[in-house]
């Protein structure tokens, strides 16, 4: 170790004593020295504040002409717009043209504002914010709206954009950008990310040589990977992950608090301004992992998806659209990234439809009881195929009554394995489980039927007839193809396409 | 409370010292101390209020073992000698050790024990107090300073003030008894000082522009690289932009504190003497943090035994001080091995300058700098594969080619890195600069830019490194 390195260990005081008023021995030109060193000390520190009073003057003035975020005006050079969506949308909201905003979470990043403007008729800002939550959205509507440039709002509502802002989530938010005061905009002054996020922007700009515009700000469709695969990742991952999240679940009333707050008070306040709000379309799966990992989320959601309409409902400004049982995109698990994030094209298809007022996703009424129980019943008869990557639903009524079935498992493309248990009690059929040969024996008024756990194939009264699938054992239970048997049993099977990917079948 | 925060720039620090100052020039000298070392807990209970009692019952604790070491009888000879006065000095240090253990230990033990039996055991998720291997250390100093009769505290409220002064508090630099408080009684210092404040700004804005200008940038780098970091330029970039980031995160904070003491006239050891210009790893600690290498001398080294008992003796003892020392700097394999790293290094050392040839002092300068590199991957890295990652990416192992996309990424850092390597190496630090100041209006207008460039970087996220050892 060290030897002692107190070399300038001295306290202050040594030297200073030799001359200090107490002492009486004093020199008169040291002490002449001792004042003129005091005086320039004195000199310096004053100094120095006049000198940080300047030059802090100067980096507000140059936040002022140089403006990085155009939170002040339009950027007098080519500018480069942040791709931090919460710094950048401020400065577009108030200083660029526009009558029409595109607010949301992520799930909106991929609309084209030409897009939305040649459908909706109008001039289209796209002012998304990804992983935002409702105040923050909230912050960006009322500031457009603030500017009366506004007419029509196009407005994606993401369920979990509903629920509480931890501290840190709050205080992310740079909301002195968003308000008229300029006194709070020192953060904004006294700030070098802006300047280095501009110079960064430029220099990327300059060597890739790529041009930065509206159109596609922020925009990842080109950026991303889509693809069943990676869904069926994200599938298992979440649910894994996502059931540490079901114990602190926001409650509906806070839920619903957010919502009056935050988006039913601005439809309020602006009876001037169109509102589209419409509920964007997850993969099916991003409904099953909720259902499966966090029944009260899940439930609640589709609560609030007829409450919402109802708030939403007494204002005439208003019109809501549902895509979320629009199987013909929540079961094509190849338009998605992960659970919930879909390509640009489905962006577009929204647009359009809402443009042409479509009837299909329009929510009335009359039919908003009937969207929750579509989109229940999808989720309910979910058939997963994991080695695939594909979805599908299977309605089933067995005898006339609907059939509910506690599991439900792929065999092939057209079959699907169900407990036998339940499935003979609903048929009306006998069964027999030998434990011996791993065999189960199926009767029905006349017809016997034997399958086993080892090879696809069936003995139906004598006949070996080909099955999709073994019987298999999952999760402790026996599981067999429910429409294999159901015919072989002598059971008529009436099979009818509901939409893409939802078939339904109708056992007499 | 954080030295690069607005609150602490603009409210706190201005109140505190006008009304220490005014209190002294109308003579109430202890109302003044008590505003200082209120002053102090507030700005220790401003980050979570939930602590302060902890560091009270500490000090408390503290004050009353002190207090029973260093009673006198009329004679002038202490109350308890012999084996009573040992004893209360092992309670006294005991204690402190299991508070120190318990908060920050305790669930590094646990874990160990449970990876080491496969037993399965729920941990205490204790939150470390601010500071308090610091506060603790200092303490314990002070309890041998008394034992060993070099200091005597009976002023409760100077006591205080010792252990919560706010510039040493929650970072340091350690300090002896000695070597504070008899600044706090000597007249002069009671009274405003425009040398020492102009000295005390300098310093300040110095390490105010070193932590968040300098390190702040690297740590972005540093923590991107050490996360994902493989390819052979990528693992020299992040480790490089760590062992300067480090520094002049540390040495930049301890520069504030000496700066901020000096404007209370009061002069904090220097704890960095430009430690990357070490020529061995010996010289190297007595550059780098060098108040916790003098306690670990002190207080571990040589009750240890130090030298006195023949070589194989001693550098067992120079291995044990450094396995603690890893252990003081965080609950972790990682900084146990980065100890057992320093302290073999030291071994090596000393053997090789008595049985090794010399070596030109370029090379022994290479050598300690890159031994202290490699030894900070373990210091950094959050886990075992992370280190091992870097190592190998370094060692040229993981691929060499650089794509075009991560050179966008390493440019920065490069940059940065070749631009500081040479401020290390040749210029003076800000120890050395603070002797021979002069003030002028030159200084003024570069300290007046710094201040306000280094503002500048406050709305960045920026977290200081080393209050959590």
């Amino acid at each position: 170790m060290s030897q002692s390195s107190s070399g300038d260990l001295q306290p202050v005081g040594v030297t200073a004593d030799q001359s200090s008023s107490i002492s009486l021995k004093v020199h008169r030109p040291q002490l002449k020295r001792r004042r003129t060193a005091v005086q320039a000390a004195k000199r310096m520190v004053l100094l120095t504040a006049v000198f940080a009073i300047g030059f802090a003057g100067a980096a507000i003035a140059l936040s002022w002409v140089v403006d990085p975020l155009q939170h002040y005006h339009k950027s007098w050079y080519k500018p480069y717009y942040s791709s931090e969506e919460r710094y950048q949308n401020a400065g577009l909201a108030r200083n660029y043209e526009y009558d029409t905003i595109i607010l949301g979470t992520s799930m909106t990043e991929n609309f084209l504002p030409s897009v939305v403007g040649k459908a909706l008729g109008g001039h289209v800002m796209k002012l998304s914010l990804r992983g935002s939550l409702m105040p923050e959205q909230y912050e960006t509507a009322k500031l457009a709206l603030s500017t009366g440039k506004v007419k029509q709002v196009l407005w994606g509502l993401d369920y979990f954009a509903l629920r509480q802002p931890t501290d840190e989530e709050r205080d992310e938010f740079p909301s002195y950008l968003y308000d008229d005061s300029w006194m709070n905009d020192y953060s904004y002054w006294f700030s070098i990310t802006p300047y280095e996020e501009l110079a960064k922007g430029m220099a990327k700009l300059a060597v890739r040589r790529t041009e930065q515009n509206l159109e596609r700000l922020n925009n990842w469709n080109h950026t991303v990977q889509f693809g069943r695969k990676l869904v069926m990742n994200d599938y298992r991952n979440a649910q894994q992950s996502e059931y540490y999240f079901g114990a602190n679940e926001d409650p509906l009333s806070s839920v619903q608090q957010t919502f009056n707050t935050y988006v039913l008070s601005l439809v309020q306040a602006h009876p001037e301004v169109n509102f589209t709000f419409y509920y964007p379309p997850y993969s099916v799966l991003r409904q099953a992992v909720w259902q499966q990992t966090n029944l009260v989320r899940y439930k609640n959601q589709l609560t609030m998806r007829k409450w919402m309409f109802e708030q939403l409902q007494s204002f005439p400004n208003t019109r809501l659209y549902d895509f979320q049982a629009e199987s013909g995109w929540t079961f094509d698990l190849d338009q998605y990234k992960d659970l919930s994030h879909h390509r640009e094209s489905i962006n577009t298809a929204i647009a359009e439809a809402i443009g042409r007022d479509d009837a299909a996703y329009r929510v009335t009424a009359d039919n908003v009881d009937a969207r929750n129980a579509m989109l229940e019943e999808q989720v309910d008869s979910l058939v997963i195929n994991e080695k695939q990557g594909t979805v599908s639903a299977f309605l089933f009524t067995i005898a006339g009554r609907a059939a509910a079935f506690s599991s439900r498992t792929a065999a092939g493309d057209d079959d699907v394995l169900v407990p036998v248990k339940e499935a003979v009690a609903l048929m009306g059929a006998s069964m027999n489980w030998d434990a011996a040969s791993k065999s189960i024996t199926m009767r029905r008024n006349d017809v016997r039927m034997t399958m086993s756990t080892g090879k696809a194939v069936a003995i139906v009264n004598g006949v070996q007839m080909e099955a999709p699938s073994p019987a298999r054992l999952i999760d402790n239970k026996l599981n067999i193809p429910l429409i294999f048997v159901a015919e072989c049993l002598g059971m008529h099977v009436n099979k009818s396409v509901k939409g893409p990917a939802v078939t339904a079948f109708s056992i007499e | 409370m954080l030295f690069n925060t607005y609150s602490f720039i603009f409210v706190y620090l201005p109140i505190t010292a006008i009304v220490y100052f005014v209190l002294s020039r109308l003579r109430l000298t202890i109302a003044a101390k008590c505003w200082l070392a209120a002053a102090s807990i507030f700005f220790y209970g401003y980050w979570d209020y939930r602590y302060v009692p902890l560091i009270i019952g500490s000090i408390g604790f503290n004050y009353t073992i002190g207090r029973l070491l260093g009673a006198r009888s009329s004679d002038d000879t202490v109350r308890i000698a012999g084996r009573r006065r040992r004893a209360v000095l092992t309670v006294g240090i005991t204690i402190n050790l299991l508070l120190l253990a318990y908060y920050k230990y305790a669930d590094f033990f646990l874990q160990s024990f449970a990876d080491a039996t496969g037993a399965h055991i729920d941990l205490l998720h204790i939150t470390l107090p601010l500071g308090i291997s610091f506060f603790t250390f200092t303490q314990i100093a002070y309890l041998v300073d008394v034992y060993k009769e070099k200091a005597r505290e009976a002023n409760l409220i100077q006591y205080i003030l010792f252990v919560t002064f706010f510039p040493h508090l929650i970072a340091g630099p350690i300090l002896h008894h000695s070597e504070m408080m008899p600044q706090f009684d000597r007249l002069r210092s009671k009274l405003w000082s425009w040398r020492n404040a102009a000295s005390g700004l300098y310093l300040f804005i110095l390490g105010l522009f070193k932590k968040v200008v300098v390190a702040d940038t690297l740590a972005v780098y540093a923590n991107d690289g050490f996360a994902s970091a493989a390819q052979f330029v990528e693992s020299w970039t992040a480790s490089l932009a760590y062992t300067f980031q480090l520094y002049f995160d540390f040495s930049g904070y301890t520069d504030m504190a000496i700066g901020l003491a000096l404007i209370f006239n009061i002069r904090l050891p220097q704890n960095f003497n430009s430690p990357y210009k070490a020529l061995n790893i010996q010289d190297f600690w007595r550059r780098w943090h060098m108040t916790l290498s003098r306690f670990l001398r002190e207080y571990i080294y040589i009750p240890l035994g130090g030298n006195r008992k023949g070589e194989s003796r001693m550098l067992m003892n120079l291995m044990i001080t450094f396995l603690i020392g890893g252990l003081w700097h965080g609950a972790g394999w990682t900084f146990l091995f980065w100890g057992f790293l320093h302290g073999a290094a030291q071994i090596v050392q000393r053997l090789w300058s008595r049985y090794g040839p010399g070596m030109p002092k370029w090379l022994a300068w290479f050598i300690t700098f890159q031994f202290v590199n490699v030894a900070w991957i373990f210091f950094r890295a959050d886990t075992w594969s992370d280190a091992v990652r870097i190592i190998r990416g370094m060692l040229g192992l993981s691929g060499i080619t650089l794509s075009s996309a991560s050179l966008e990424l390493v440019g920065f850092p490069i940059v940065w890195i070749i631009v500081l390597l040479p401020c290390v190496l040749l210029l003076r630090n800000s120890g050395e600069r603070e002797l021979v100041f002069r003030p002028s209006w030159q200084a003024a207008a570069l300290l007046g830019f710094m201040f306000i460039y280094s503002l500048l970087y406050f709305n960045q996220i920026s977290t200081f490194l080393y209050f959590n050892f």
